[in-house]
């Protein structure tokens, strides 16, 4: 699975990707997050037709999710995961969504309009699932809460941690231009094995 | 030994080194079936089969990309770029991912860009040029660039088994036109290690790929005490070799093909003035091709791509400094 914006749809090497995966019946999911912004160039000025629609020119299919539906992004992820892992080649999901902050910590946003960026807030992925925890799946609102607790405490300690690690050595820029050696990540026996070992194995479970 | 051309010395360097390790697998367009533009790959389809020696659209990025995507997961690729000027095409891939990859995360990325080079054969601006200077301003590539057929099997055999992208610059001039003993089955040389081409007192050319050929005959026509440094590798750069010489000689010729500013010649120059000052008895000197575009027109090209007599003339004036 890799995940891009939809900026980069615009960008050759997005077609090139999407060409080179769909010929080969790659097992990829290609998950792209459509947060209608590229850093402050809207949807209209990015494309004329929606990335989605160009899946089906690729050779594989293309499905539009809410992006802030954890169970529809699943749903979508699970299918077009199994699909791939069958040999049936790549997918694209689209994830509708809103960055809810600035490009980098410098933008305002002032190119989003207030009633969008509320329209967003008030669909909330963390809220809404929140919600149906309790509403569909016999979860407590006392449950929810711990688990939303129990998340922030853990990324506070990795903030915490983060901000309490020393700066690198100003003696080490120069360092690690050049691999001296190499520790593969897959198993190195075909292309893409690493895909077929994983998925050998999830399959076997 | 076999002899062979500079041409069947990559062949055979590829096919050995895809016959000992089952991880080294080549991507490039036209290279299957039809065994490349040049025919490096001639016959290698039927040896190895389709998934090792896959044809790719014409897609630069994709080449390039796949290779990095292959070689984090412990594969060997080699990408060939029909023409080393299509690399301007699949140039994020390799200077924005496949050499910055060590350096931000520490992963591996050992495969080799072959770049089919040079000019001489009125191939224009789109079909001639010499990119290596575009590399060397990328750090995290090595570069390396044959001129001999021995040379050309054992710089790609090393390529290939080197942990880091490695771009291999083989000039089109040289496939037939350069043959030579080439040591059958295993053979390395390795990279940043430069080459002796000719021993001589008065005057050290310093060259790589074509420009070592020129030196070597403007040596032989002149019968001078010429000494020329066949570079072999631009990164790493054998910088040991360039200032023993420079010393021993005291003047230095900086000879390539490819344009002028801010290329090899001047990084060797540079080297040359801050350790070899003292050493020097004149101005360190180079023979490129202009900064312009290679032109289709022959008459054209050749005024532009350093010509024997332009090469006899440099050295020439600097043996009389």
């Amino acid at each position: 699975m890799t995940y891009f914006g939809e900026g980069s749809t615009a960008n050759g090497q997005w077609h090139e990707a999407m060409n080179f995966a769909g010929i080969h019946t790659l097992p990829i999911v290609f998950v792209l997050e459509n947060n209608g912004f590229a850093y402050s160039t809207p949807n209209e000025l990015e494309f004329a037709v929606d990335p989605v629609e160009r899946a089906a020119t690729y050779g594989f299919p293309g499905v539009l999710v809410d992006g802030n539906d954890v169970e529809a992004v699943f749903e979508a992820s699970r299918i077009a995961a199994e699909r791939a892992r069958e040999g049936r080649g790549p997918a694209l999901i689209e994830c509708r969504t809103m960055r809810m902050h600035g490009h980098g910590a410098h933008d305002d946003m002032s190119y989003v309009p207030e009633a969008l960026k509320q329209e967003w807030a008030d669909r909330d992925p963390i809220e809404r699932y929140a919600e149906r925890l309790v509403a569909e799946h016999g979860f407590s609102a006392d449950e929810v809460e711990s688990i939303r607790a129990d998340v922030k405490t853990y990324v506070d300690e990795c903030a915490q941690k983060a901000l309490a690690s020393p700066m690198p050595d100003p003696a080490e820029a120069t360092a690690g231009v050049f691999a001296d050696d190499v520790t593969p990540l897959g198993d190195g026996h075909a292309p893409w094995s690493h895909w077929v070992a994983q998925g050998a194995e999830r399959r076997a479970a | 030994m076999a002899e062979m051309t500079y041409l069947e010395a990559i062949s055979d360097g590829l096919r050995e080194e895809m016959r000992r390790d089952e991880t080294v697998f080549c991507l490039g367009e036209d290279i299957g079936a039809f065994g490349g533009a040049f025919k490096v790959t001639d016959g290698f389809i039927d040896e190895f089969g389709a998934d090792r020696v896959l044809d790719t659209p014409l897609a630069e990025n994709a080449i390039i990309g796949t290779a990095v995507g292959a070689a984090v997961e412990g594969l060997r690729p080699v990408c060939e770029m029909q023409f080393a000027d299509f690399i301007a095409c699949g140039f994020d891939q390799l200077v924005n991912v496949a050499a910055k990859l060590h350096y931000r995360q520490g992963t591996a990325a050992p495969m080799v860009v072959r770049l089919p080079s040079g000019g001489g054969f009125s191939g224009g601006p789109f079909h001639s040029q010499n990119p290596e200077a575009w590399f060397l301003q990328s750090p995290g590539l090595k570069v390396v660039a044959p001129a001999t057929a021995d040379d050309a099997k054992g710089l790609l055999a090393a390529a290939i088994r080197d942990p880091n992208p490695v771009c291999y610059l083989e000039h089109k001039g040289l496939y037939r036109y350069v043959k030579g003993e080439v040591p059958e089955g295993e053979h390395l040389v390795d990279l940043g290690k430069a080459r002796i081409a000719r021993e001589g007192d008065e005057l050290t050319v310093i060259a790589y790929g074509s420009a070592v050929h020129l030196a070597l005959d403007a040596a032989e026509t002149l019968g001078e005490s010429i000494e020329v440094v066949d570079l072999r590798s631009l990164c790493p750069l054998d910088t040991e070799a360039i200032l023993a010489s420079a010393r021993k000689t005291g003047k230095v010729l900086v000879a390539h093909e490819a344009t002028q500013s801010c290329g090899v010649g001047a990084e060797v120059a540079a080297l040359v003035a801050a350790e070899a000052f003292e050493d020097l008895d004149a101005p360190v000197r180079r023979l490129t091709a202009p900064d312009v575009p290679i032109p289709f027109s022959p008459p054209l090209e050749q005024a532009v791509l350093p010509q024997l007599d332009d090469m006899k003339e440099a050295c020439d004036e600097l043996l009389r400094y």
